[in-house]
This record gives structure tokens, C-alpha cells and sequence, in this order.
């Protein structure tokens, strides 16, 4: 047989040879099988310690109980109190490090999420209380209303008031706040919750007292505990209309119009 | 005194003759030997309960943030289905987003179809399933990656060595679930990984612990009392699509038989 | 917003993660390979058969197999995300997958192929280096030309009789082996979609078979298209050639195209022709009668959405028309160039029908996805996944086959004494 024709041979030999030198040096020494065998084991072994090592971005829960008692002492005995923080404001990452404030979530789609109602039968969600939201003041935030830590507002229901109309024993007299006010976030308080027990008036008391009170107003809107701190909420902020509506408070205006 | 081609003859023939007990020694390698004996204490488990589950897609959002997949891509390594049964017989079901923001609509997202409204008072029933990667014992993905990129752990949980992923995307064309996507940035294969970092470190998942409802749960099915394992023994669970002999490890409590 | 979401469009339930990951590339891979394989095997079937009257294409067919071959590579490295880790499938091959056994069979193909193409030109090689060593002044490009022949002789220049029959008879043998594996190289393709059990459309034991069966009627089709234009050029160049030189041409009259060449390949197109569509009908078949759970979805994707692909391009256009025009008595060039296209266009469409057909449904078998081949592109990943994509991988074998001619000439020399 003449020398030639292995020729291509030794070529093809040859390449193999430089292949697997080259995979010396290509390929990391700890790739191969390993546990569960060639099939489901054939990698890399480094990769699992690649994945251990992820950062982790959810604290969870437990963590922020550490500083933040106040608002865990607040949601405990609330339905929100099985949501984790973190869900609303986000991962903790590095907190308090990095980032030192977490943002916190006011958006409508948020809440909508468990509180858009969703009539199912056979899944929990159908026993979630919810709106729609296409109709239910589709252009607020929900918090404007309804404070996320403690969702249910039977505090600020003083015991014996009228279920029911508006305000129907007040209105009578005082159309003026209450057409004010109907509209508004705040027409779902009572008007006895800031001015007090009505008890026989206007014949006793001719006046009900007006709370004043930031510590009132924050027990809602705890999140403005830093805004302008020292000084009563109404001085910019009329009670009576929108939360957000900077206005002047007259004094005068709480008196009857008969 | 030899020839020139006598002498390239032999190097190559001795070059040749090392290579095949040198690459021999590689495979057969002692410790490799041992590792195959290992004997793990865990094999992670996952429990969903569908009548808990209400859709609010926190479970989605956390997935998202936890692991660095972007939040704008319409692609997430757990999802959230909405499955709508009425009482004409049809059958309805979306997934917007994958349930990212949730479910806030009464209508169904139904791509390209559109909106689809349905009358409260047609539904015969209504629920939500959350969906991950199963963690199968005979992962298909697996058996598919042609380079071993793609692996189990002993203690039962797939990754993806995104070092060596080549992005063929065999991987995500055999996987039954649609778990697997190729990760917007790393361009390589990327599945939920219950998420292995926390996991090791005694935390729960990122579905786990957003999920305000209890709808899921991690667990160690090699102990006998372990919650998951007790659940899994004495309940009637199902697993999906079994006819696949994948032999998936995550559990559903009240899986319908119209989910997919 | 993913790339793949460029080009799909998803309808009803869809899964989150779905998309057509699958495109335009892994369309072309098969109808390159498959290209590659029917080739060799056609140049085999002179070579081992020794069926003489193919002996005018047999060499044609052997160069353009070995050019196809890197251009059946593009599409792969087009279509990876990561294309410089190709090399990962030989360095660590996971031969659990069927895409794993691509290096190997891949690279004996090519070893094959290659060591083929060698020893039928080494004559040629030789003759060509010593004829350039010996001229006293050469030009750049012959000092290059000079330079690539002696080394493709691989240091042996033995071309005495003896030499010349072992180089025959190593082609001989090596023709044969090559069969097999140029059967492996498609039938592995075909393993690839015929094993994915997640896939309704894909998964049948079928695959491999019908892959390889209309990988050989592709060769045979491409090899029969490209012998009847190379033969035309020729016969265009040496009459304008003559024309200028004179009346006083020498060497044997350049006919053009044989008919008996091409009735003789049109009867072995004819025959592969039939079994692969009996094949794909036994399939069609086969799951309308058992009707498991995703013949619902996988019918309405076929007879809806996918119908003008299916049964209007492919089994129409591609199959029935051509395999009626070739079976017409008294079968003429023109008739059989037009036969050969449409069996060219059906055979791409059985593969673009498979891969992309494959993912026209949901894995929920409630949801469609529909795949819009992007043609102006905005991205990258457009113009790799897309119609510049596509284009690129079918013209570049055809200049890569220039090229390679210029070294290893196709046609029978002109010049007297010689045999070959």
C-alpha cells in the first residue's frame, strides 16, 4: 500500500490531537459528572457555588420588625398583616446601609391587585372585599382614603353615631360643611370623630369643640409624622375638602349658616 | 539518522498515544468516582394550594426583583394563570404579563384576540394557578443540553451554568412547562431555580415568602415531617402533565382538571 | 421587550415564556444539510455503484457537497446566542442530545468529505504545483496558487499508475462510508425535533426517516439544478470564446446539457420523491386516527392558520406538481428545471412546515403563536434571524463553490491524455 493514502488520515488524527490539547486549557477542571450521573450531572461544579453566591435582594419581614415596631404594632391585628413589607416597599436590599429609605408603592395598581373585585367562586379571591376600578374614583390613589396599615376605619367611628345617611343629624344645620364635604376623602368620617360627642346639642353643648390636633389627623396620614412637624395640619390643610388642596382654614366657617 | 518524515511520523504517533490515557485519567478521575456516590439529606419539594391563591401577582413581582430579570421583558421564571370556566362549557384562561401587576381586570387578555369580557353570572368557577419550574426528577431540559450547561444539583434543583450556555435554546423547546426563556441580557437559558441562593441559606423563596395567602410552600420531601412531605402523603395532590414520565416535584392542592 | 417578541405574534392562551425561539436558522440548517447529504450520496452513487451515467455529475456533485458543508454551518452560528461557544458542543458534549452527536458526525462527515474530495484531485493538484514550480516568473496570485497546491499534496507527489488505482480505490471506499454518515448527519437533524416529547407536532418516530428521505430528494433536486446551469454557463462561455478566437476551436464540443444525465436523475428524484410523501401522509394519517389530546389544536394550527404553508405550498406546490411534471413521458430540460425548483421550494417548506409548525400552537393546546419573518430589520437580531439572515446562508456555499472550482475544476478537462 503505498505511504500516501493515510495521508488525509494523519491529517484528520492530527486535529483531533490539537482538540484535545486545546481542552486542556478551554475547559475548567471541574466540569464533569458528578451526583446524578452523565445524563442529569455532566457541568461545571463551580456553577452551583456561582448560584449560592447571588445576592440576596428580600429581607423579609422579621427584619423590619427590628426597627420599624410602630408600624408592625400597627398592621398586627389587621387583615394587611400577612403581607410582607416588602411587597409595598419594595426589597430591602442593604437597608438601612443602602438604600437608607425604602420608596413605598401609593400607586392604584397595587392595591387593585387583591382589591379588584373579582366575583369567583371556588377561589379566594372571590371572598376578597374589592371595587371596580373603573368606577370606583378612578382618578385618586386609594390611599388617599383607605391607610394601608390599618385598613379598617372602625376607630374613627365614634360608638352610637348613625349608621347609614351621611351625617343625617347634622345636615339639617350645617348643609354648608356637609356639602363641602360630600366628595371628599374625608366624608367617610363621622363628623363627631373631630368635633366631639354630639350629645343634645345645640341646645348642650350650644358649641361642639373642633380637634385640632396633628396627633388626630396622623392617625390616618401617619406618613406626614416629618411634614412640617410642630405645626397643626389645618393651619394649610381645610379638613372638609381634598387632602391635597393647600387652602387657607377659616375659623368662621364652622358656624352654623341659619 | 532518521528522516524528516519519519520523525514527524513518530511525535505524532507518540503525541496521539499520550492523549488517550491523559483524557482517560480526566474521566475517570477518583473524586468524580465519589461524587456519583453522594448522598444528599434534601430533595427540595414545592406545595401550591389553588384555592388560596387570589392572583395578585406578588409572588411575580418578588421572582422578578429577587433574580434580576427585567421587569419590562414579558418573559418571568414563575407565573401566575387565570383559569375561567362558564357555564356554556367554555373554557377561558389568560396570563397577562405572566400576573406581574396581578389581576385587576374582570376581562381577559387574550393576545392578539384581544379583550374578552364575560358576564359574572355565566362562571360555573373561577381560579388562579401559579406555575414555576417543576425541578423534575427526569428533567427533559437536561437530557437536551448539548454542551452540560444545564444540570440538577444533587439535592434536586436545575440550574443553568450561564458560563457555558451557548444559547441553542434546545433546553427551552423540551421543557413540557414553558419554564424556560432565554434571559434578556445574559442571553442564556434561564429557569426558576426555587431560588437556590436563599434556599441553601435556610430562607424561603421569593414566591414563598411574598405570597401573603399561604397558596406556596418549600419543603424537603426526604423528611417524613417535614409540613410539604406530610401535605403531599395525606392529601389529594396532583402534579402536571405526568403523562411526560418527567416526574415533576412541584405539588398542586385542587388542580382542576381543565388547567394546562 | 425580548427579541423573540419581535417577530411573534401570540393569540389566545399563551404561556408567558413562549415565543418562536426556532426561526428562520433552524429552517435553513436542515435544508443545507440536507442538501449536503443528497449530494454526496448522488456523487457516491457513481463512485461505489459505479452507475456510469452518472459519472458527468458525480465529481459536480462532490465539490458542491464539500462546499455546502462550512455554509451549513453559518445558520447554527447565526442562530446561538452565544455563536464563539459553539465550540462547547466538542469540548464538553453532552451526547444525551442529539445535537451533541453534531460535532462528531459532523466532523467525520467533513473528514470524509474532505479526504474524498482529496484523493479524486490529487492528481490534479500535483500536476498544477509542479507546473507552477517550474515557471521561472511567477505572478503574486501564482505564487499563491503555487503555494496552496503544494500544500494540499500533502508532501506526496506519487502519481504513477499505481498510485492513481489506490487513489481510486480509497474514493471507492471512502464514497461508501460516507453514505451512512451522510444518512447520520440528517438523520440526527431529525432526531432533534422527532425526540422532543414537549413538542405535539415534533414528536413521532417518523422524524429521523422522513428527514433523510427528503434530504436526499433536496441533494438530488439541488445537484440536478446546478449541474443544468453550470452546464448552460459552460456552453455560453465557450461559444462566446470560440466566437473571438475563430472557427479553429480545439477539444471536444461543449453540448451543454445532457438529457440523458438528467432523465437518468430525474427517475432516482421520482422515487425518493414518493416515499417521502408517503411518509409525511402515513404521519398526517397516524394522528388524525388515534386523535390524542393535542390533535384538536395541532389540526386547527395545520388546517387554519398553517394550511396555505402546509397543504397549498408544500404538498401542492412542492410535491404533486413537480412529481406530475417529471412523471410526464418525454421529459425535457425545461420541464425538469422547473420540477427541480418547486421540489427545492416543497422541501424547504417541509422544514420550515416542522420547525415553525411546530410552534404555531401553545404547549397549552388552547393558544396560538404566529411567526412574522422580519424582512426590514430594526435589530441585530432581525437581520440574523430574518430574510437578510436566510439569504446569506443560501448564496454564501454558492460563492464559496466558486472559489473552491477554481482549485478543484468540475468538469471534464479539455486538454488530451487525460481520462478523468
Amino acid at each position: 500500500m503505498s505511504g500516501h493514502i493515510w495521508r488525509p488520515l494523519l491529517v484528520v488524527l492530527a486535529l483531533v490531537a490539537v482538540l484535545i490539547a486545546v481542552r486542556q486549557i478551554y475547559v475548567p477542571d471541574d466540569f464533569g459528572v458528578h451526583a446524578r450521573g452523565y445524563t442529569y450531572g455532566w457541568y461545571r461544579s463551580g456553577s452551583v457555588i456561582d448560584w449560592r453566591w447571588m445576592p440576596l435582594q428580600y429581607q423579609g419581614k422579621e427584619s423590619c420588625a427590628e426597627c420599624h415596631q410602630k408600624q408592625v404594632a400597627e398592621i398586627r391585628d389587621m387583615p394587611h398583616a400577612s403581607i410582607q413589607c416588602e411587597n409595598c416597599h419594595g426589597p430591602a436590599l442593604d437597608h438601612p446601609s443602602d438604600p437608607p429609605k425604602l420608596a413605598i408603592d401609593t400607586s392604584r395598581g397595587l392595591c387593585l391587585r387583591c382589591h379588584a373585585r373579582l366575583p369567583y367562586p371556588s377561589s379566594a379571591r372571590g371572598g376578597l372585599r374589592g371595587i371596580d376600578p373603573a368606577t370606583h374614583h378612578p382618578d385618586r390613589e386609594c390611599v388617599e382614603c383607605h391607610p394601608p396599615h390599618h385598613p379598617i376605619l372602625d376607630d374613627v367611628r365614634a360608638a352610637g353615631s348613625a349608621q347609614g345617611d351621611l351625617n343625617a343629624s347634622c345636615r339639617p344645620c350645617h348643609q354648608k360643611q356637609v356639602d363641602d364635604i360630600v366628595g371628599m376623602p374625608h366624608q367617610i368620617i363621622y363628623c363627631e370623630r373631630c368635633h366631639g360627642p354630639k350629645g343634645d346639642h345645640p341646645t348642650d353643648p350650644p358649641k361642639l369643640t373642633i380637634d385640632r390636633t396633628r396627633s388626630l389627623c396622623l392617625t390616618c396620614h401617619d406618613n406626614k409624622t416629618r411634614h412640617n412637624a410642630g405645626r397643626p395640619c389645618v393651619t394649610c390643610h381645610d379638613p372638609h375638602k381634598s387632602s391635597l388642596q393647600f387652602l387657607q382654614f377659616l375659623p368662621s366657617s364652622g358656624e352654623a349658616s341659619q | 539518522m532518521m528522516s524528516r518524515r519519519d520523525f514527524l511520523k513518530k511525535t505524532a504517533l507518540v503525541l496521539g498515544g499520550v492523549m488517550v490515557p491523559v483524557t482517560a485519567l480526566e474521566i475517570l478521575k477518583p473524586e468524580r468516582l465519589q461524587a456519583l456516590r453522594a448522598d444528599e439529606a434534601v430533595r427540595w419539594g414545592f406545595l401550591v394550594d389553588t384555592y388560596k391563591c387570589v392572583g395578585c401577582g406578588f409572588c411575580v413581582k418578588a421572582c422578578k426583583l429577587e433574580n434580576g430579570i427585567p421587569y419590562e421583558a414579558d418573559v418571568t421564571r414563575t407565573w401566575v394563570e387565570r383559569y375561567v370556566l362558564t357555564k356554556d362549557g367554555a373554557f377561558h384562561a389568560d396570563s397577562p404579563l405572566g400576573a406581574r401587576d396581578g389581576f385587576t381586570s374582570p376581562e381577559l387578555d387574550l393576545n392578539e384576540s384581544g379583550q374578552l369580557a364575560i358576564d359574572p353570572e355565566q362562571i360555573d368557577k373561577a381560579f388562579f394557578v401559579p406555575k414555576l419550574c417543576n425541578q423534575c426528577a427526569n428533567p427533559p431540559c437536561v437530557q437536551v443540553c448539548p454542551v452540560g450547561a444545564t444540570y440538577q444539583t444533587p439535592d434536586g434543583v436545575v440550574l443553568v451554568d450561564r458560563t457555558w450556555c451557548i444559547g441553542c435554546g434546545y433546553c427551552i423547546m423540551a421543557c413540557p412547562y414553558g419554564a424556560r426563556f432565554f434571559h434578556p441580557t445574559y442571553h442564556t437559558a434561564e429557569k426558576c431555580t426555587f431560588c437556590y441562593h436563599r434556599i441553601t441559606d435556610g430562607l424561603s423563596p421569593a414566591c414563598v415568602q411574598a405570597c401573603p395567602f399561604g397558596a406556596r410552600q418549600l419543603g424537603n420531601l426526604k423528611d417524613p415531617d417535614d409540613p410539604v412531605t406530610r401535605a403531599i402523603a395525606s392529601e389529594h395532590v396532583a402534579v402536571l402533565k405526568s403523562e411526560y414520565g418527567t416526574k415533576p416535584q412541584v405539588f398542586y392542592v385542587g388542580l382542576d382538571w381543565e388547567v394546562r | 421587550m425580548v427579541p423573540e417578541a419581535l417577530w411573534t405574534l401570540r393569540d389566545l392562551f399563551v404561556l408567558p415564556n413562549e415565543y418562536v425561539y426556532w426561526t428562520i436558522q433552524i429552517v435553513m440548517y436542515p435544508f443545507m444539510t440536507g442538501l449536503v447529504a443528497g449530494a454526496f450520496v448522488l456523487s457516491s452513487l457513481y463512485h461505489v455503484f459505479g452507475i456510469e451515467r452518472l459519472k458527468g455529475i458525480a465529481r459536480f456533485a462532490l465539490v458542491l457537497s464539500f462546499a455546502l458543508l462550512p455554509a451549513a454551518m453559518v445558520p447554527l452560528l447565526l442562530h446561538l446566542q452565544h455563536p464563539l461557544r459553539g465550540v462547547n458542543v466538542l469540548m464538553t458534549p453532552h451526547f444525551t442530545s442529539a445535537i451533541a452527536a453534531f460535532g462528531i458526525v459532523f466532523s467525520t462527515y467533513f473528514a470524509i468529505v474532505a479526504s474524498e474530495v482529496w484523493f479524486v484531485y490529487r492528481r490534479h493538484f500535483i500536476t498544477q504545483s509542479l507546473l507552477l514550480k517550474e515557471k521561472p516568473h511567477r505572478t503574486f496570485g501564482e505564487k499563491v496558487y503555487s503555494f496552496a497546491y503544494a500544500v494540499l499534496t500533502l508532501g506526496s507527489y506519487d502519481i504513477s499508475e499505481k498510485a492513481l488505482r489506490t487513489d481510486e480505490k480509497a474514493t471507492r471506499y471512502l464514497a461508501a462510508l460516507g453514505i451512512p454518515v451522510a444518512l447520520f448527519l440528517h438523520g440526527y437533524a431529525g432526531f432533534i425535533f422527532g425526540s422532543v416529547k414537549a413538542n405535539a407536532l415534533w414528536m413521532t418516530p417518523l422524524m429521523p426517516v422522513i428527514f433523510i428521505v427528503s434530504a436526499i430528494v433536496s441533494g438530488i433536486a439541488f445537484c440536478l439544478l446546478a449541474y443544468i446551469a453550470t452546464m448552460e454557463i459552460r456552453k455560453l462561455l465557450a461559444r462566446r470564446r470560440r466566437a473571438s478566437e475563430g472557427a479553429t476551436g480545439h477539444g471536444e464540443e461543449i453540448g451543454g446539457v445532457e438529457v440523458g444525465v438528467v432523465r437518468i436523475t430525474a427517475r432516482y428524484l421520482i422515487v425518493f420523491l414518493v416515499l417521502a410523501i408517503s411518509l409525511e401522509l402515513l404521519d398526517v394519517v397516524f394522528r388524525s386516527y388515534t386523535a390524542v389530546k393535542a390533535w384538536d389544536v395541532v389540526k386547527s394550527a395545520v388546517y387554519g392558520h398553517e394550511f396555505r404553508q402546509v397543504f397549498v405550498l408544500q404538498y401542492g406546490l412542492g410535491n404533486l406538481v413537480p412529481l406530475i411534471l417529471l412523471l410526464i413521458p418525454g421529459l425535457t430540460v425545461r420541464r425538469a428545471i422547473v420540477s427541480v425548483i418547486l421540489v427545492l421550494f416543497g422541501v424547504f417548506m417541509m422544514r420550515w412546515n416542522v420547525v415553525i409548525g411546530g410552534q404555531s400552537f401553545s404547549l397549552t393546546l388552547a393558544g396560538y403563536m404566529e411567526y412574522v419573518l422580519p424582512i426590514v430589520p430594526d435589530s441585530w437580531e432581525a437581520v440574523k434571524e430574518g430574510l437578510i439572515g436566510a439569504l446569506g446562508v443560501v448564496t454564501f456555499p454558492l460563492v464559496l463553490f466558486f472559489f473552491l472550482s477554481r482549485v478543484c475544476p468540475v468538469f471534464a478537462p479539455t486538454e488530451p491524455g487525460q481520462s478523468r
